[in-house]
């Protein structure tokens, strides 16, 4: 099973009982992009009123047992966990989401686009180089469904108020622009 | 542009790489530049006597960050983080991840 496979049979599932979930994190850019990035834990944000017992009660049903925070299955190899936030971009809430179609059900996850200003963020915020690049390959490997007008609107959610971060985002804007252009 | 801008080849790696990643310390430093930890040592104590970037003992680690209190920091801040996108720094950081980890997942 793939990671999308994965997401989709949890959503799907945590559908029945009441509980609208959405792929956020390092595992959105696995949703849309996977030869980009392999995340092997599967993030999803609450979009409904559910607790942590109701959660659990409904993946031990799918076999998932709680480990700590995160849920793990004997039968494949990606973890699955809740974040405690709703779906954001750098604390700018998101409500309008992408759905995948998988053999084993929907999911929705970030669009690609913030999944892409998610990762930026991360550089913005903590210097995480690594979240750079991967939002550089992303935009790079999908550029055939991405403009940079959709780029720059979730850009726009993120918090450049500090000069370190408006500095790193110009860094950010250059390698998105460069990878949407294919240089 | 001239390796030797901060006086020397290393001191202006090591400067880059502070610039790059704000906090950092002297084994990762040399492992990024691939340079020996005493050279990298010897640019750190060089780097602080000039008051450009100063150390945090935090636990058994001494981190290393820009001088927050010298004068043209930002300004530096902003050549340093240039720099560090030239072709001969630039894949340098694809795999170098800052951002948290919740606890209990894996890494």
């Amino acid at each position: 099973m793939s990671l999308a496979d994965v997401a989709a049979t949890v959503a799907e599932h945590l559908k029945v009982h009441g509980i609208d979930v959405v792929v956020v994190g390092g595992s959105a850019i696995t949703s849309h992009v996977p030869t980009v990035y392999t995340s092997m834990d599967v993030d999803f944000a609450i979009t409904s009123d559910a607790n942590r017992r109701q959660i659990t009660t409904a993946l031990k049903e799918l076999g998932f047992e709680p480990k700590g925070r995160i849920f793990v299955h004997p039968d494949t190899e990606y973890t699955v966990d809740f974040v405690a936030e709703p779906p954001s971009i750098d604390r700018e809430l998101v409500y309008e989401f992408a759905e995948i179609q998988t053999s084993f059900g929907r999911f929705r996850v970030l669009k690609l686009e913030d999944a892409i200003a998610d990762r930026v963020a991360a550089f913005l915020h903590w210097s995480d180089s690594e979240a750079l690049d991967v939002a550089q390959r992303s935009a790079a490997a999908a550029r055939d469904r991405l403009t940079w007008e959709r780029i720059d609107a979730s850009l726009q959610k993120l918090d450049t108020k500090l000069p370190d971060s408006a500095m790193r985002m110009n860094i950010a804007r250059g390698r998105l622009r460069r990878a949407l252009d294919g240089k | 542009m001239d390796d030797k801008l901060f006086g020397s080849a290393t001191r202006t790696d090591t400067l880059i790489v502070v610039g790059r990643l704000q906090r950092t310390y002297v084994t990762e430093i040399a492992q990024i530049l691939q340079r020996r930890i005493i050279e990298i040592q010897r640019a750190v104590a060089s780097l602080e006597r000039a008051g450009v970037i100063v150390g945090t003992r935090v636990g058994t680690t001494r981190l290393i960050e820009l001088n927050p209190l010298f004068t043209a920091k930002t300004e530096l801040y902003a050549l340093l983080l240039r720099m560090s996108e030239m072709p001969l720094y630039a894949n340098r950081w694809a795999k170098i991840r800052r951002r948290p980890r919740a606890i209990s997942k894996p890494l």
